[in-house]
């Protein structure tokens, strides 16, 4: 039981310093989303001309979404640090494995969000379904998926 | 990693399946039963004020949580059975909780740490009774400290 009491007690640090930087540095709340938009624009931007970006915004070709700070993964990276803080491992094991795992899930976050530009392009009617999809089983996924990872690769190598 | 990729899978499809009978059905009767116990339950515990908010978006966690153990490998049907039923009534008396954040702020979404507490929640509720099978992965004795630098 005591890894589950640890990882609560981190979650509640996490997201209290999490809810303290939202409203203290709303500028650089802002710039994360712009940031984010930026980059999945640049991914779709690979394959297709058809994409645009204005500040949290990105366009396919005609279909828009805003980035807004629930969707940029910090909420997935408050958890997943909570559980490698939580976990019963070296110190150096951690400290890789916050910076590479936030990095990852940002990855998977931006590939996401690119998924669900193109259902709303082209399979309008089931966008609904699978933003609540994406945004709470792939969050799941995404964690346990990460911190299997981790697990394989820093703490049991 | 044939075995992972066929738990991740069966993930996607457990959970796809899981959604849409949420979406379809059960998140009108779970909003239903929500309001039906949450205030007179709130009433009687002085918080006339608080708002129930029977049909949050968030509610959804039941659908990682219920496709985490019905896809977790090597799990006794006794322990996932047991696991389901105390499960949904463990997140149930969560929700009931988080709700009454909304005093604090209210509005249609939860204050930040009790959202992220909300998403986190079948996650840990996995974590404590798929423990047997996930106390594999933890590290020995030896693994856990840090080895000493030799000279």
């Amino acid at each position: 039981m005591r890894y589950p009491v640890l990882m609560v007690a981190y979650l509640i640090v996490g997201g209290s310093l999490f809810s303290f930087g939202l409203s203290e540095f709303p500028l650089a709340v802002e710039s994360l989303d712009r940031f984010t938009a930026l980059i999945v624009h640049q991914l779709i931007g690979l394959f297709t001309s058809a994409t645009t970006q204005r500040d949290a915004i990105v366009t396919l070709d005609g279909f828009a979404v805003l980035i807004i700070i629930e969707c940029v993964g910090l909420l997935e990276m408050v958890i997943y640090s909570a559980c490698v803080l939580a976990f019963p491992a070296p110190v150096r094991a951690r400290l890789w494995g916050i910076p590479l795992g936030c990095a990852a899930i940002f990855g998977f976050n931006v590939l996401r969000i690119t998924t669900l530009l193109i259902v709303g392009r082209h399979w309008n009617e089931y966008f609904d379904f699978f933003h609540v999809y994406f945004w709470q089983a792939t969050l799941i996924a995404m964690i346990v998926g990460v911190l299997y990872g981790w697990i394989k690769i820093f703490v049991h190598r | 990693m044939k075995r992972a990729l066929v738990v991740v899978l069966s993930f996607a499809v457990v959970s796809l399946g899981l959604l849409w009978l949420w979406g379809e059905w059960l998140r009108a009767g779970y909003g239903q039963l929500f309001f039906a116990v949450a205030r007179p339950l709130y009433d009687f515990l002085g918080f006339e004020e608080a708002p129930v908010v029977a049909f949050r978006q968030r509610y959804i966690n039941f659908v990682p949580f219920v496709s985490l153990l019905l896809v977790t490998p090597g799990l006794s049907i006794r322990r996932r059975t047991l696991g389901l039923v105390f499960g949904l009534l463990f997140i149930f008396v969560c929700h009931l909780g988080l709700n009454l954040t909304a005093i604090l702020q209210p509005g249609p979404a939860l204050p930040i740490v009790p959202s992220i507490v909300s998403d986190a929640l079948p996650f840990l509720v996995w974590i404590v009774i798929a423990y047997p099978v996930l106390a594999k992965f933890l590290p020995t004795q030896d693994e856990s400290e840090e080895k000493p630098k030799t000279t």
